[in-house]
C-alpha cells in the first residue's frame, strides 16, 4: 500500500492546485459582483431621481404640447365662430331684405285690391242709383 | 442556463441532478471521515499511518460538496449576470475538489484488487464527471469573461 501514497499525493497536489486556481477565480467573480451589488445599491437612489426627472420633464414637455395644440384650436374654433357669424348676419341681412321687399310688393298689391274694391263699391254705388231711378220715375223729365 | 428558466422554481435545484445527489453522498461520507467516526476501509488501508490526511481527505470532501450545493442553491436563485457567474464559478471549485477527492478514493478502492473494480470504476466515474463537469463550466465561464471584457 505504500506505493499508493505517492499516487494520492499527487493526485491531491494537482487537485489543491487547480482548486487554488478556480477558488482564485471564484474569489475575482465574488468580488465583483458584491463591488456591483454595492455600487447599485449607491447608485440605486441617483438613477431613481434620474428616472424621475426625465419623467417630470417629459410630462412638462407634454404638457407644453397640449397647451400649445389646446391653443392652436382655440384660435382656428375663434376665427371659425367669427366667420360663422359674419355668415349668419349676412344671411339675415338679406333675408330682412327680401323680406321687406316681398311686405313692400305685398302692401302694393293690397293698395291696389283696396282700389279695385272702392272702384268696385262705386259702380255698384251708381248701379243701384240708376235702378233705383228707372224704377220710381221712369223716364226722368 | 437557459434550461432553468423551463423549470419550476422548487425544481431548479435539482437541474444538474448528478451533481446534487453526489454532492449529498460526499456530505453523508465526509463528515464521519472528518470527525473521525467512520471511514472508508480501502482508504484508511491505502494512508495506513497518515490520519491526518485522511482528516483533510475528510474536509475536502466536505467543502467540496457544500461547495457545490451552496452554488447550485445560487445558480436557481433569480438573480444578476455577475451574482451567476460568481455562483457557477463556486460550483466549478466544490467540483474540482470533489474530483479530487473522489479520484483518491476511487485510487484506494481499485488498489484493494479485483474486487474493487467495479466499486472503484463508479467512483471514478463519478470523479470524470464532476472533473469534466467543472471544465464544461470553467469554459463557459472563461468565455463569458472574455466577452465581457471586450
Amino acid at each position: 500500500m505504500s506505493n499508493l501514497l505517492p499516487i494520492i499525493m499527487s493526485v491531491l497536489g494537482g487537485g489543491t492546485v487547480t482548486g487554488t486556481v478556480t477558488a482564485g477565480r471564484w474569489l475575482m467573480d465574488e468580488r465583483a459582483r458584491r463591488h456591483a451589488e454595492k455600487s447599485a445599491t449607491v447608485r440605486a437612489p441617483l438613477i431613481q431621481r434620474s428616472l424621475e426627472l426625465r419623467v417630470a420633464a417629459q410630462a412638462d414637455e407634454i404638457l407644453q404640447e397640449t397647451i400649445t395644440t389646446l391653443r392652436q384650436n382655440y384660435a382656428e374654433l375663434k376665427a371659425e365662430f367669427t366667420q360663422y357669424r359674419k355668415d349668419v348676419e349676412a344671411q339675415r341681412q338679406r333675408d330682412l331684405k327680401d323680406h321687406q321687399r316681398q311686405r313692400t310688393l305685398d302692401h302694393e298689391e293690397m293698395d291696389r285690391l283696396h282700389q279695385e274694391i272702392t272702384d268696385a263699391n262705386a259702380t255698384i254705388t251708381q248701379l243701384r242709383f240708376a235702378l233705383q231711378s228707372s224704377q220710381t220715375g221712369g223716364p226722368g223729365p | 442556463m437557459k434550461h432553468l428558466a423551463a423549470l419550476p422554481r422548487s425544481l431548479r435545484f435539482f437541474a444538474e441532478p448528478f451533481e446534487i445527489w453526489i454532492a449529498l453522498a460526499c456530505v453523508l461520507t465526509g463528515i464521519p471521515a472528518t470527525i473521525g467516526t467512520t471511514r472508508p476501509q480501502s482508504l484508511a488501508r491505502a494512508l495506513h499511518g497518515y490520519s491526518w490526511l485522511l482528516h483533510a481527505w475528510g474536509v475536502l470532501l466536505c467543502l467540496g460538496a457544500v461547495a457545490t450545493l451552496v452554488a447550485r442553491w445560487r445558480i436557481g436563485r433569480p438573480q444578476t449576470e455577475l451574482g451567476d457567474r460568481s455562483a457557477r464559478a463556486l460550483e466549478v471549485v466544490g467540483l474540482v475538489m470533489l474530483a479530487t477527492t473522489t479520484t483518491v478514493y476511487a485510487v484506494a478502492i481499485v488498489a484493494v484488487g479485483a474486487p474493487g473494480l467495479a466499486a472503484g470504476s463508479i467512483t471514478a466515474s463519478a470523479a470524470a464527471a464532476c472533473a469534466m463537469r467543472a471544465w464544461i463550466v470553467s469554459r463557459e465561464l472563461a468565455r463569458e469573461r472574455l466577452a465581457a471584457d471586450v
